[in-house]
């Protein structure tokens, strides 16, 4: 505001400034014209002073020089003659022969009375030359010269004096006073004013008295007019300026040197300066033109960089709008600007229906609208609340909720209220920031980092249990075995801590085979493969795992699996096996002795695409578990507290696994349970139904394989019976292992401690002398895959296509991919359970598949 | 709504009344009060102004010649805005200078020259000169050539034509030396060559401008001995001293006279009886002739008129218009009247009458007649006495200086107190308020139940102020009015109004509401149509009046005038029927106030609608 009013008075002032230049250049260039314009009308008026002057003096003069002629010549018609020849010389009107009482005699002897009044006393008592004006009647105003004459007669009439007279308006152009084409008016005035001659002609009117008509007409005042007489009076000679009729005019005067006559002359200002003031007007309007023209360019320039400037500015709000349009339009915030009242609204983003499904139009007209969708709580009231309460310059910050009319949910804003002085006016500037996401991604977040922390917990706890789970066996084998050390001439002491080192070792691998599958369950590397399978022989086999286990505890165990009708189906056998152990060994573990463990399947019905929806039902009457164990049971390393407690060893996967394993297999487990009263898990899997051919071959081909007995071991040493077998081991425990055990079934071993090794070996050796290599993977120097892939690589092909079955405790699909890939023809998975080893030796040295 | 309906009322009615006061100025012009020195000037004169300046309401009052007389006018606060006086003396007009405007500044046709003669001692021109009339005498040509007389060319051959007419029992010249201005006249006519001398010229220049108010002594006795020379030649003695105009002009009409004094204008009149020719003052030789010239009237302007532009302009406007050929024409009463111009741009056409001033003119012998009124009292005291014989010229002179000594200074005595004043100004409601009073003071004086007389009875406002005689006599009409008294019924009463009203073809005519007649005793109802007044109806004491009903009458006008209207009204012999005094109306109206009455109180005896 303050910046305004200091450009005005600077415009202000400037423009004063140039007003003040042009009017001081103008008023010098006037004064300059005015000084030349009165020089040179005193010059013409003197010129023409100077005439009417000669003239008169001339008139006069040339009347006394006709005097004595006049006198002396007695020959009146060489007088007429002389007169009307000097007549039409001179031009004048008329020649008289004056008598002392006014009468005259002219030259074409007519008489009358020239009326002279008091000019006829000076003429002929004060013997003066006159020069006046006169009247006769039907003629036009006559100017007289007359000049005293001795006594003389002519024609009889005496005269004392002779004169001639003219037209006033023919001596007015004698006179040449008819400048500046004839818009001048020149007078012979009297002293007293009396116009004594002026250029009117027969029938145009005129003043009387000159001052007379500058008194009436004239913006002269009577101080002014009676200076003017005064220098009339004086004989003062000089040029003025006045005003008649609203007409400017120069009033120029001058003294004829006749008595008190003076010549005046008016003329239009208009008219004096007419080619001055063209000449001004050139001149100053160049000037102005060219000061003009400087300053156009100069406003141009500046508006033409206004413009520019303005422009990007324009771009610039452009820019900004379009930016902040977009912005608005994209995010979840809206913008809002009040006045001081907190009720005109001065910008509203319209992204406010989005936002709060309030209309862009309907929050203008009632911005209060707000509060209808304001979620009040106890620790900030409403924006309308809180804006009067801010100063100018302050910042205020909260959260509120609000909820959008067209949603159910509320949403949560962070509001940022300023209060800023706005050119001179109070604005309130609000944005509200949508933070509903962010919150509930916090909220998230929370809920994963405590799911994370429980989970930490949980593995810590799972590792603590793992330590004291592995530790456990481990200390049983560790500590039998160095029993059996001490003891290695006590044979039976020395089988019972083999048995005992057997079973520790088995519950070990149990421990590790479940972290395992879990590992493979997490990490989604777990792959079902499905094969044709018999479920009745899946039970029973079931069954004869832990019937042991179950008759040790003295529990009553019932399988019925008589409700199935469709007993030959695709599934994953192994998992489908381990699902129903994990079951069955839970519930032998939580069913005290004597209890009851029922395993009931039951066919629901048949899928028409050709599968059928089985369901499986596990039932004891154990000590059940609680119901908040029940809401995580199924999560990893979750174990009811009472297992530990009650010395039930465990590692909190087995159900873990197991409903992974249902879950990927289609099914759904369900548990019913009630502590002290027992636990029932429900399975519901749908499995791909065996045409009739297939369910017949896979029937018999499993009667096969299920004749392998413990009676059959000597018959397996009759098959692998000098045998030649490349063990290839770095590990000299295991290697000394795997040495003894195939020994046992008749094998030659021979070891070799890396691949490189193994190699070497094979190519040197004769074919046929190895009929088998056992190739362990992790080894230095040259792991198994190189080794296999130099012993594929070698030229003879009998000794390439040497089976070689991999050893790997890594179990994963990629290291079985990598194996195949590499040239081996199997895996035997570590630890090494013989009788799967001895199975697969079987398999490979009889089969031709392998090779 | 109330309150609109009555915002909208109040602004309707505001707005008509400023609508109607809109029309009511737009029609209304300035008016200009013109007060006129003759009541011939109304026949043509007026009228033609009016025409020349429409854009004006020109009111006209036919008042009086006299200085003192405006200037009593002036002291009574209502100087008319134009004044026009007939012969005036610039000492004589000194006390009413401040109130005159100054001319000299006015741009107009005279001749400069002429103004000379009219330039006050502060070198302004305040009255301005309208149309020379030629003074000189009035000639029967009839009785010349009856006798084989040739007219004068110089004073000896008047002198012989004198002889003749003697002769023949003519008599040869006679005039009205009653009056002062006859003989003031005679002196300066007869005396022009000495007046025109260069002794004469600085006289007269010192006399008008007061330089001396003694008289040249030289050129004043001569001018007494001229005088008395043409006296003698003429043969007139004490007789003349009481002739009045009215004699002289019986006389002339009556072929008994051969010349008498007279004017350019008085030509009209005259021809009515003979043909006559106007003939100058006769000098020693042909060449030497002269007439006296003064102008018709003079005009003057109210100085403040000069307060009010527009009204300045439209009066600026009306005298100009009087320095035209056609204002010439319309001065002139009758065709032989012939002004000489004092301007520029005049027409110039003598008439017949003028044939022996042809030369007169044109050489100039024109001389401006020196009139004052010390003047004329001495010149009437001295000439009568030069007549009467009982001075002889220088005596005469000796007279003559002695009278314009003892001039009296002093006002005259108050002889009467108007108590009441009546505006000369005339309402459309009632008429003229003077002139009503006028006339019904009149009409008690002569007893009659009415009476009717031109406006112009009256010379201005009645005022309420103390009256000398001569104001009194100032206050009424100069003409030669008289009361005509006789009787008439109703119907020739309506015939009297009308012709009043409507014109009966002379100067009464009425062209302007200002020029109305005045009745007494019954109220005259007109209107007005295309500038044109007709009489509707008249009422006695607003009753109609009785066709067969008589009525005495009395009718206030010049001889002449009410002769012509009592015949055009009432037939050729009505005139028979009517009666009057030798008395003016005037001596009865300043009897009648210097006996200590009171002006009857005017009433409203004209009404006058506006179509």
């Amino acid at each position: 505001m303050k910046r305004q009013r200091n450009g005005f008075i600077q415009n202000f002032i400037l423009l004063i400034t140039v007003f003040m230049v042009i009017g001081g250049y103008y008023r010098f260039i006037s004064g300059l014209i005015y000084k030349e314009s009165t020089n040179h009308l005193l010059e013409i008026y003197s010129q023409s002073n100077e005439a009417l002057h000669n003239l008169v003096g001339k008139n006069w003069m040339i009347m006394r020089m006709w005097l004595p002629f006049l006198e002396d010549n007695r020959e009146e018609e060489k007088v007429v003659e002389f007169l009307l020849e000097a007549r039409k010389e001179m031009g004048f009107t008329d020649f008289y022969f004056l008598s002392r009482e006014g009468d005259y005699l002219s030259i074409d002897g007519k008489k009358g009375y020239l009326d002279m009044q008091e000019g006829l006393v000076d003429l002929m008592l004060h013997k003066k030359s006159i020069f006046k004006n006169t009247a006769m009647p039907g003629k036009s105003e006559l100017m007289v010269f007359a000049v005293p004459a001795s006594l003389g007669t002519f024609q009889g009439f005496e005269y004392e004096a002779i004169a001639i007279s003219f037209y006033n308006s023919d001596l007015t152009a004698t006179l040449h006073i008819l400048a500046f084409d004839g818009q001048s008016n020149t007078y012979v005035i009297a002293g007293d004013g009396r116009v004594l001659i002026d250029k009117t002609g027969e029938q145009e009117k005129s003043v009387y008295n000159f001052l007379g008509m500058l008194e009436d007409r004239s913006d002269m005042d009577s101080r002014q007019i009676a200076e003017f007489r005064q220098l009339l009076l004086l004989q003062k000679k000089g040029v003025t300026t006045c005003s008649i009729e609203g007409k400017s005019y120069y009033l120029v005067y001058e003294p004829l040197n006749f008595g008190d006559l003076m010549i005046i002359g008016l003329v239009p200002v208009t008219v004096v300066n007419e080619n001055m003031n063209a000449l001004q007007n050139v001149t100053f309007f160049t000037v102005i033109g060219i000061a003009l023209c400087l300053s156009i360019s100069l406003i141009l320039f500046f508006i033409r960089k206004n413009h520019s400037h303005l422009k990007e500015k324009d771009a610039e709000i452009l820019y900004r709008e379009e930016l902040f349009s977009t912005l608005s339009n994209n995010v979840d915030d809206f913008f809002l600007m009040l006045d001081a009242d907190a009720k005109t609204v001065g910008y509203l983003s319209p992204n406010i229906k989005s936002i709060l499904g309030i209309s862009e139009q309907e929050a203008k007209q009632n911005i209060r609208i707000l509060e209808e969708h304001f979620v009040r709580n106890e620790e900030t009231g409403s924006i309308f609340e809180q804006l009067p309460q801010m100063d100018i310059g302050a910042r205020r910050e909260w959260e509120q909720e609000y909820r959008n009319s067209n949603e159910s949910d509320t949403h949560w804003f962070q509001v940022i209220a300023l209060c800023r002085e706005i050119q001179g006016k109070i604005k309130y500037i609000v944005v509200f920031s949508d933070r509903s996401k962010e919150i509930k991604m916090n909220q998230i977040l929370k809920e994963a980092v405590n799911a994370a922390y429980s989970a930490n917990r949980a593995k810590g706890v799972f590792l603590s249990n793992m330590s004291h789970d592995i530790r456990t066996p481990m200390n049983a084998i560790m500590g039998y075995a160095a029993l059996a050390e001490a003891n290695c001439s006590d044979e039976g002491k020395i089988l019972d801590y083999l048995k005992k080192i057997k079973l520790s070792g088995n519950h070990l691998l149990s421990i590790i085979n479940d972290i395992l599958d879990m590992s493979r369950i997490e990490s989604g590397k777990m792959i079902l493969e499905e094969n044709k399978v018999t479920l009745a022989e899946l039970f029973y086999e079931t069954r004869d795992i832990v019937i042991n286990q179950i008759e040790e505890k003295q529990q009553e165990f019932t399988l019925d699996v008589s409700r199935i009708t469709d007993d030959y189906v695709y599934c994953d056998k192994t998992r489908v096996k381990q699902v129903l152990l994990n079951l069955l060994s839970n519930a032998n573990k939580f069913t005290p002795k004597g209890g009851n463990i029922s395993l009931c399947a039951t066919q629901l019905s048949n899928a028409s695409d050709g599968s059928g929806v089985y369901e499986i039902r596990v039932k004891d009457n154990g000590i059940g578990m609680s119901q908040e164990f029940v809401q995580s049971m199924f999560h990893a390393f979750e174990q009811e507290r009472t297992s530990a407690d009650s010395g039930i060893l465990g590692t909190g996967l087995g159900l873990a696994i197991t409903k992974n394993i249902i879950d990927r297999m289609g099914g759904k487990i369900t548990v019913f349970t009630k502590e002290n009263a027992g636990t029932e898990f429900i399975i519901e899997v749908t499995l791909r139904l065996q045409t009739g051919a297939e369910g017949l071959q896979q029937s018999k081909r499993q009667d096969k394989a299920l004749g392998f007995s413990a009676d059959e071991a000597w018959e397996y040493k009759q098959i692998f019976e000098n045998k030649r077998i490349l063990v290839v081991e770095d590990n000299d425990c295991n290697l000394e292992i795997m040495k003894e055990l195939l020994s046992h079934y008749g094998f030659v071993v021979e070891t070799a401690e890396d691949g490189a090794e193994a190699v070497e070996l094979v190519a040197s050796s004769q074919p046929g002398y190895y009929q088998l290599i056992l190739m362990d993977i992790q080894m230095p120097y040259m792991d198994g895959y190189e080794a296999t892939r130099q012993i594929r690589g070698l030229k003879n092909p009998a000794l390439a296509q040497i089976p070689i079955l991999a050893m790997t405790a890594n179990v994963f699909d990629e290291e079985r991919g990598n194996a195949l890939e590499c040239g081996m023809n199997d895996f035997l998975d570590k630890p090494i359970e013989m009788e799967k080893v001895v199975q697969t030796l079987r398999r490979v040295l009889e089969s031709e598949i392998y090779i | 709504m109330k309150k609109r309906l009555l915002v909208l009322g109040v602004t309707t009615v505001l707005f008509l009344l400023l609508w109607g006061c809109g029309l009511q100025n737009e029609n209304k012009k300035p008016a200009i009060t013109i007060y006129l020195n003759d009541t011939q000037l109304l026949e043509k004169f007026a009228p033609y102004l009016m025409e020349s300046v429409p854009d004006a309401d020109l009111k006209f009052v036919a008042s009086r010649s006299e200085i003192e007389y405006y200037q009593f006018c002036q002291e009574n606060g209502e100087l008319p805005d134009i004044m026009i006086v007939g012969a005036l003396s610039l000492w004589d007009t000194q006390k009413l200078n401040p109130c005159l405007m100054d001319l000299s500044n006015m741009e107009t046709n005279f001749y400069k020259s002429y103004l000379d003669n009219y330039v006050d001692g502060d070198n302004a021109v305040r009255w301005l000169p309208v149309g020379g009339i030629a003074h000189g005498l009035v000639a029967n040509e009839e009785l010349f050539q009856e006798y084989h007389l040739d007219f004068p060319t110089d004073y000896e051959s008047f002198q012989k034509v004198c002889e003749v007419f003697r002769s023949h029992g003519i008599i040869p010249y006679v005039s009205d030396y009653k009056y002062d201005y006859t003989c003031l006249y005679t002196l300066e006519g007869w005396t022009i060559p000495d007046f025109t001398t260069l002794e004469g010229t600085s006289w007269r220049r010192k006399f008008e401008n007061k330089g001396t108010e003694d008289l040249e002594e030289t050129l004043w006795v001569k001018a007494f001995e001229k005088t008395a020379e043409f006296f003698r030649d003429t043969g007139l003695g004490e007789d003349a001293t009481t002739r009045g105009y009215t004699v002289t002009k019986d006389d002339f009409a009556a072929g008994k006279v051969a010349m008498i004094r007279g004017t350019a204008q008085d030509l009209a009149e005259y021809s009515k009886y003979h043909t006559c020719k106007l003939l100058p003052y006769y000098g020693d030789n042909k060449g030497n002739n002269w007439i006296l010239v003064s102008p018709k009237f003079h005009v003057a302007l109210n100085a403040q008129i000069e307060k009010d532009t527009e009204k300045y302009r439209l009066v600026k406007k009306v005298l100009q218009a009087m320095f035209t050929t056609e204002s010439y024409e319309a001065i002139n009463t009758g065709q032989e009247s012939y002004l000489i111009p004092y301007n520029k741009g005049i027409d110039t056409a003598y008439p017949d009458s003028f044939s022996e001033l042809h030369e007169v003119i044109a050489s100039n012998h024109l001389y401006p007649m020196l009139s004052t009124e010390g003047l004329l009292l001495a010149a009437r005291t001295s000439v009568q006495k030069l007549l009467c014989g009982e001075v002889d010229a220088r005596g005469a002179y000796r007279v003559m200086v002695d009278v314009l000594k003892s001039k009296p200074e002093e006002k005259e005595d108050v002889v009467a107190t108007i108590e009441c004043g009546y505006p000369v100004t005339f309402s459309k409601d009632g008429g003229n308020q003077a002139a009503s009073a006028v006339a019904n003071t009149l009409r008690m004086i002569s007893g009659t139940d009415l009476l009717v007389a031109p406006s112009s009875i009256v010379s201005g406002s009645l005022y309420a102020a103390d009256y000398t005689q001569e104001m009194l006599e100032y206050s009424f009409q100069s003409g030669g009015n008289y009361l005509f008294v006789g009787e008439v019924t109703g119907a020739q009463l309506l015939r009297l109004a009308k012709l009043a009203v409507e014109g009966y073809g002379t100067l009464n005519d009425p062209f302007s509401d200002e020029t109305l007649p005045v009745a007494s005793g019954f109220e005259m109802q007109v209107k007005k149509v295309n500038d044109t007044y007709v009489l509707e109806q008249i009422t006695i004491n607003r009753e109609p009046i009785q066709e067969d009903a008589l009525y005495s009458i009395t009718i206030a006008d010049h001889i002449a005038l009410a002769e012509l209207y009592i015949k055009a009204a009432l037939g050729e012999d009505a005139m028979e029927r009517f009666t009057t005094d030798d008395k003016y109306a005037r001596t009865h109206w300043v009897e009648y106030l210097m006996a200590g009455n009171q002006p009857q109180a005017p009433n409203n005896y004209l009404t006058l609608e506006v179509k």
